[in-house]
């Protein structure tokens, strides 16, 4: 028994000779954007932006020397994300990793020429997860990772978190990640579509202000100084490849067909004063009623979509109900407008970014005669009519001005 | 039956059932638990018997000699195609510099070990095992579905009926552990208990694959999982526990491979068991290090991991006819010819 005993203690040794698979995190360095353009020479012009600990130049957890930058850029041209990565290394003296990749954002002329090879590539890769936010840059991804300079931000890492969250409770830009844009590039009955970013030049002073109000695509909103880059808008996808750019609105309003939207901040035409606009904070917490008919005439699509609204701007009184009636109309009206224009846009576009496909996938009993009823071919045919119900519930900490409280 | 949910065994009822996987699974489950049914009531009424004293009992002494080779054989090339599976998803996901032959040898000592025990150790292991497993699962399947659509389990029918019923026998085949776990009456002190509750181990096998199935399909729909080798672990990457709880598929991996240790040491238990029994070995023993020999060598057949699934999917519906159409069909020759001897 005692011998059996030692030698299992023995050929527990085998365990103790060291691990092949040990990574030093002093000996790495890590993308946490990764950039893809279309290349010059090679297929792809990849641009890399490294995180740059703190103790790779002092030796200690704590301030940089110098004040250098927290982040440096790697660019190249290759075949393939792995050939550039590999490529990188020759001029790093750490082994380059792309466990950390927070980003990834593709160039316009890359995306329309379609992503498939990319993103075989990229679920193909164990280092880079699925969870990585996706993002298409009008223009150039390599300008965008160049002029960022994100207001308030000074660890690399952090702005890719922090920019899901502004989409996630601003909802200017859907927020993407690379599963969703594998997930439904393969997902017969909807496709891909992810959030748009560029460089403003307005803000870099190659040109004037936009004049664009609020509902622009990404690149042109009205702003004139801070950070270059903006999240604005929405890339939608034809399969794998670029179709369009939505606007703001357009994407909220694409949002709220997916039941996405949650609080959106709207700005709608002012009923009272043409002139003017109101800004309103619309709220989806019911998500749309569907009722889809395979019609002989296409597909058929009745939505029904329920909103609520706090009025954030305005000069009326709002202890009047005729007022709110007033509102809640102009509102509805606003927003039926944008869903209508962007579902015209999408049939346009021969895309359907909303999953419409989604709802006749039930009225097929096998795959077979889903896949034979050729959903993309059906899209110039779809109908879809949208009804919105709006209703306003507050108007912030007051509900009118001064003199109007005084009569 | 739960460990078998992280293999790419999953891949059999996704390519077959399409869309209606789930619903494979949860067919494959009920003529699992049909066809094990009869195997059960038979071995109720031999005592202390297996699968071979079962086979004796039907057909006499070379049935025995039959299932003593075709059994451990079958079990033996399951296993290999498990360990490969294993030890490729461990160096694809977690290890990628370790050399592959430590992996699988770690696992096949582990396997040993277990199997060299007695019956009722294996059943304490397995007791000690299936919780962690069962709530890894449950963790993985529910912070994974978040990302899932709903209509991605429709069409409902998925390739149709005609073509669900054809794929039943492959899908049937993956409950094949519990009838390994057949021949663990022979040694276990509740044999009453285990035998009458073996039918139910391919119907809970049917609801956690349903489970799994379901999920996967609504997060990567049918034509993108069919693709993933390790659809579960690819799944389990998307686990988000908040800001400071990423990565958590390390913890995964490690319970996986703990369960498939086990697993593994279960069906060499069982093939060693029904070996000797057939050659009327003085001891199981005696028969785990050969067994474990060829599992390990069979490990090494395939030339790569796609091909190790090929041929481990491609091998499930033989495995059907081998391990559950011809234990219930000498399971009912057996039960015939006791009640004609007791008359």
């Amino acid at each position: 028994m005692r011998s059996r005993q030692i030698a299992w203690l023995c050929l527990l040794c085998l365990l103790l000779t060291g691990c092949w698979d040990r990574i030093e995190i002093e000996d790495q360095i890590y993308v946490v954007s990764l950039g893809l353009d279309k290349g010059e020479t090679e297929h792809y012009r990849v641009t890399a932006r490294m995180a740059v600990f703190a103790s790779h130049e002092t030796g200690i957890l704590g301030g940089r020397a110098g004040g250098a930058p927290p982040s440096e850029l790697l660019v190249v041209e290759a075949d393939s994300v792995a050939q550039a990565v590999y490529v990188m290394n020759s001029s790093v003296s750490r082994r380059i990793s792309m466990r950390h990749v927070r980003a990834i954002l593709v160039g316009e002329a890359l995306a329309r020429e379609g992503l498939r090879d990319l993103l075989a590539e990229l679920t193909r890769n164990p280092e880079i997860r699925a969870t990585t936010s996706f993002h298409v840059a009008r223009g150039s991804a390599f300008d965008v990772l160049r002029l960022a300079h994100w207001v308030g931000e000074f660890n690399p890492a952090r702005v890719p978190e922090g920019i899901l969250l502004v989409e996630k409770q601003l909802h200017m830009a859907p927020p993407t990640r690379l599963h969703h844009m594998i997930n439904r590039t393969g997902a017969r009955g909807i496709q891909p579509f992810a959030s748009a970013l560029a460089i403003n030049r307005g803000v870099t002073g190659e040109a004037g202000p936009s004049g664009a109000e609020d509902s622009a695509r990404a690149g042109e909103m009205n702003r004139v100084a801070g950070n270059p880059v903006e999240i604005a808008g929405t890339a939608i996808f034809r399969e794998t490849a670029l179709a369009g750019f939505l606007t703001v609105d357009e994407t909220q309003a694409l949002l709220a067909l997916r039941g996405e939207m949650g609080k959106a901040y709207v700005t709608i035409p002012d009923p009272f004063r043409p002139e003017q606009t109101l800004m309103v904070r619309f709220q989806q917490e019911n998500l749309p009623k569907y009722r889809a008919t395979l019609t002989p005439a296409g597909p058929r699509v009745h939505v029904r979509l329920i909103f609520e609204g706090e009025v954030l701007t305005g000069m009326e009184d709002y202890r009047l109900v005729s007022v709110r009636h007033q509102v809640e109309d102009a509102a509805r009206r606003h927003l039926d407008d944008q869903m209508r224009r962007v579902i015209a846009k999408l049939c346009e576009w021969r895309t359907d970014p909303v999953g419409f496909g989604l709802l006749f996938r039930n009225q097929f009993a096998t795959w077979s005669d889903w896949d034979r009823y050729h959903w993309a071919d059906q899209l110039g045919k779809l109908q879809v009519e949208v009804v919105s119900d709006m209703r306003v519930r507050r108007y912030g900490l007051t509900l009118g001005t001064a003199e109007q409280m005084k009569e | 039956m739960a460990t078998q949910g992280f293999h790419p065994k999953v891949l059999l009822l996704l390519e077959t059932g399409q869309t209606a996987s789930w619903l494979m699974a949860l067919l494959s489950g009920l003529a699992g638990a049909a066809l094990i049914w009869p195997v059960a009531a038979a071995l109720r009424r031999i005592p202390r018997g297996t699968m071979i004293d079962l086979a004796e009992a039907a057909l006499g002494r070379w049935a025995g000699v039959a299932t003593g080779l075709l059994f451990p054989a079958a079990i033996a090339f399951a296993g290999g195609m498990i360990l490969r599976e294993t030890s490729e998803m461990t160096l694809s996901a977690v290890f990628p510099h370790t050399p592959q032959t430590f992996v699988v040898t770690a696992m096949l000592i582990g396997a040993i070990y277990i199997a060299w025990g007695n019956g009722p150790a294996l059943v304490r292991m397995g007791t000690l095992v299936l919780p962690t497993l069962l709530v890894a699962l449950v963790l993985v399947l529910g912070g994974t579905v978040g990302w899932g659509e709903l209509r991605y389990l429709t069409p409902l029918w998925g390739p149709g009926l005609p073509q669900l019923l054809a794929g039943l026998p492959g899908a049937t085949a993956i409950h094949f552990p519990a009838v390994a776990l057949g021949t663990l009456v022979a040694d276990v002190d509740d044999r009453a208990g285990l035998v009458r509750w073996l039918p139910a181990v391919p119907l809970a096998g049917g609801v956690i694959l349903a489970a799994i199935e379901g999920v996967l399909l609504m997060v990567f729909s049918f034509t993108i999982s069919t693709g993933i080798p390790f659809p579960l672990h690819t799944a389990a990457r998307l686990v988000l526990g908040g800001r400071f709880f990423e990565r958590l598929e390390g913890v995964w991996v490690f319970i996986w491979g703990t369960a498939t240790i086990v697993m593994l040491g279960t069906l060499l238990y069982s093939a060693s068991q029904l070996f000797a029994r057939a050659f009327r070995m003085p001891r199981r023993q005696t028969a785990v290090l050969p067994l474990a020999t060829i599992i390990m060598t069979l490990a090494y057949f395939p030339p790569d991991q796609a091909q190790t699934i090929e041929w481990h999917l491609a091998s499930t519906p033989a495995l059907f006819y081998l391990v559950f159409v011809c234990p219930a069909a000498l399971a009912l020759i057996a039960l015939f010819r006791l009640r004609r001897a007791l008359e």
